[in-house]
């Protein structure tokens, strides 16, 4: 059993990553459609303590972002990791032995949060012992990633990130949840809000977004033989993602109970996250120069650009959002939810193209169906195109009651009930296409057509 | 990859340690943040913050009146929103529940507005736009009222 479970089968944890994350997917994408339905009608399983709206809110951001798109980013980023490598990851016993710790940490918070036993913080609600289970895990993946790439001396953007994001995560965990007092939640008062936002910014712009940028620039590399971004401009991306990351949380606060010299550094941060944000959209869109075709022969390739797309225009609502006008109507209302369904909705796209780019390199067997990646695909266009301009015409929609100043709350409730229903249509077309996913991925593991040793290797990044 | 891994990694923690200090760490030394006194909570109360921190209130309901809306934000009544959130409001809160997303009224001055038993009935009846959580043990759903009813 042991020896199965910390096997060092080369690919084995990528591939275990990426099942995980096909299944976690599952239970998000249920969790949100849940919550999405509870906010348009708020009497759905009212009377089952697990299912409270409060809760299914919090265990359904844990799954998203914790389960779903940090499984399969993380299978993902382990492949390209590897690839510079004959030998493939440094380690995989320990990376086996990471894929469990996170596994077993997310089915604990997920039973927890749902019982009731949470931290009460919006963002870090899991209890200490699931943190430390994450923070064991993403030091040991970290471990595992350095020593990789230390052994292949290129010079390569894309792994930067890749590092970048490994390196990030333990930091955010110890600094966002206060984690060097396990005990206790260390922070009191404005500072607990502020770590909060820290904490949600670090896990958005320094974790998953540097693992989508790094996998979809090497992957779209790998596939078309371009390489869409110069060395000195890629690795300018990589430090304004990591530099302005870092300090974009206080945005959240525009008008709110902070200083107002950090509302203005979180304001100008976010605004600044636009230009690395569209230097990597620039190169996955270089890459693709000259190999349209390839794009509609891979579907993945379709879902690495649209996700990458949908990052951008989320973080253009969020940054428009905290600034000082725009915030009097967009701040605090479900503007924010719809750029939440556009940033992680995209991070979604792009480890959903990985998974399916990657399946002859880590399953060694070619994907059953295309077909159902483009319905995949065709669920998610139509789950955006219904859903975001739904949740951010409501909040425009609450921004302008609450601006009156004369009309009752509950009558802005009223009037943005019907584009709830949006809300709750993005959630569903979401979780039938990860279905959709999920059932491909093990299809092809269990009756795909097996993939010569050689193209199993992912095609050398050009210089 | 050796070398410029170990710069890609000294440069994220340091980027990620000076966000930190200044987002978080030296916000909390500012005079305004640093003056607050944290008011005293009953047990009873005490117990209903943890019941509103259980149930994830925050999710829809925000503890924050913005600056643009002091005054002048309604609720039911023009202007009982009230004054501004300052940072004394979330003194010694762990967690402090100032929230992101407001789908609910901002409960910052609720005990202003509601009585004790309005509260009692809205969390367990529920309204629209407000889900009803008959699983509510009595003795929670009263520490919880409690704990509402220092909101003010």
């Amino acid at each position: 059993m042991l020896a199965w479970m910390f096997t060092d089968e080369r690919w084995s944890s990528s591939r275990r990553f990426l099942y995980s994350g096909a299944l976690w997917g599952l239970a998000a994408f249920a969790y949100e459609a849940l919550g999405a339905a509870q906010r348009a009608w708020p009497q759905v399983l009212a009377e089952l303590p697990w299912a409270s709206h409060g809760r299914v809110v919090a265990a359904a951001w844990d799954l998203w972002v914790f389960g779903f798109l940090s499984c399969l980013l993380v299978g993902a980023a382990l492949r390209v990791v590897g690839q510079g490598d004959r030998e493939g990851l440094w380690s995989e016993p320990l990376a086996n032995l990471a894929l469990w710790l996170w596994n077993v940490a997310q089915v604990l918070g997920w039973w927890w949060i749902s019982v009731g036993w949470t931290r009460g913080r919006l963002f870090g609600e899991a209890p200490w012992p699931v943190d430390l289970l994450r923070l064991a895990s993403s030091l040991l993946l970290l471990w595992v990633a350095r020593n990789t790439l230390s052994r292949n001396p290129g010079r390569d953007p894309a792994l930067a990130l890749l590092l970048a994001g490994f390196t990030a995560l333990p930091l955010v965990l110890v600094l966002g949840k206060g984690l060097f007092w396990p005990f206790h939640n260390p922070y009191r008062g404005v500072v607990d809000a502020l770590a909060q936002a820290f904490l949600r910014a670090g896990l958005v712009w320094l974790w998953a977004v540097p693992l989508a940028g790094g996998v979809c620039l090497y992957l779209l590399a790998a596939h078309t033989g371009r390489r869409g971004l110069r060395e000195g401009l890629g690795f300018a991306a990589v430090v304004g993602l990591v530099g302005f990351g870092a300090l974009a949380g206080p945005s959240a606060f525009v008008w709110g109970p902070v200083p107002f010299w950090v509302q203005t550094l979180g304001t100008v941060a976010q605004g600044l996250l636009l230009l690395p944000l569209a230097t990597l959209l620039t190169g996955a869109v270089r890459s693709l120069e000259g190999s349209w075709d390839a794009v509609r022969e891979h579907p993945g390739l379709v879902f690495l650009l649209a996700g990458m797309v949908a990052l951008w225009g989320g973080a253009a609502g969020e940054a428009l959002a905290s600034l000082v006008g725009p915030s009097r109507v967009a701040q605090l209302s479900l503007w924010g939810e719809g750029c939440r369904v556009l940033v992680l909705g995209g991070v979604g796209a792009v480890a959903a193209g990985c998974a399916y780019l990657l399946t002859p390199h880590v399953l060694g067997r070619a994907l059953v169906s295309k077909g159902m990646v483009w319905r995949h695909l065709w669920l998610a266009v139509v789950a955006w195109a219904v859903g975001v301009p739904a949740l951010l015409l409501a909040g425009l929609t609450q921004g302008a009651v609450w601006a009156t100043g004369t009309v009752p709350f509950a009558h802005g409730v009223r009037a943005v009930l019907p584009l709830l229903a949006g809300g709750f249509a993005w959630a569903v077309l979401a979780w039938v296409g990860q279905g959709l996913l999920a059932w491909n991925l093990f299809l092809t593991a269990d009756s795909g057509e097996p993939v010569p040793g050689a193209e199993q290797e992912l095609a050398a990044v050009p210089g | 990859m050796k070398d410029v891994g170990a710069s890609v990694a000294r440069f994220v923690v340091a980027a990620v340690l000076c966000g930190f200090l200044a987002t978080v760490i030296l916000p909390g030394l500012d005079p305004a943040v640093r003056a607050a006194r944290a008011a005293a909570l009953t047990p009873d109360q005490q117990r209903g913050r943890w019941v509103y921190a259980r149930e994830g209130c925050a999710a829809c309901h925000t503890q924050e009146v913005r600056v643009v809306e002091a005054r002048f934000g309604m609720v039911r009544g023009q202007g009982d929103l009230g004054e501004g959130s300052a940072p004394a409001q979330y003194a010694g809160q762990n967690p402090a529940f100032v929230g992101r997303l407001r789908l609910g009224p901002d409960l910052t001055r609720v005990a202003g507005r509601s009585s004790a038993s309005e509260l009692k009935a809205v969390v367990r009846s529920g309204k629209p736009g407000m889900p009803a959580y008959p699983h509510l043990p009595e003795a929670d759903l009263d520490a919880l009222v409690a704990y509402l009813l220092t909101l003010r």
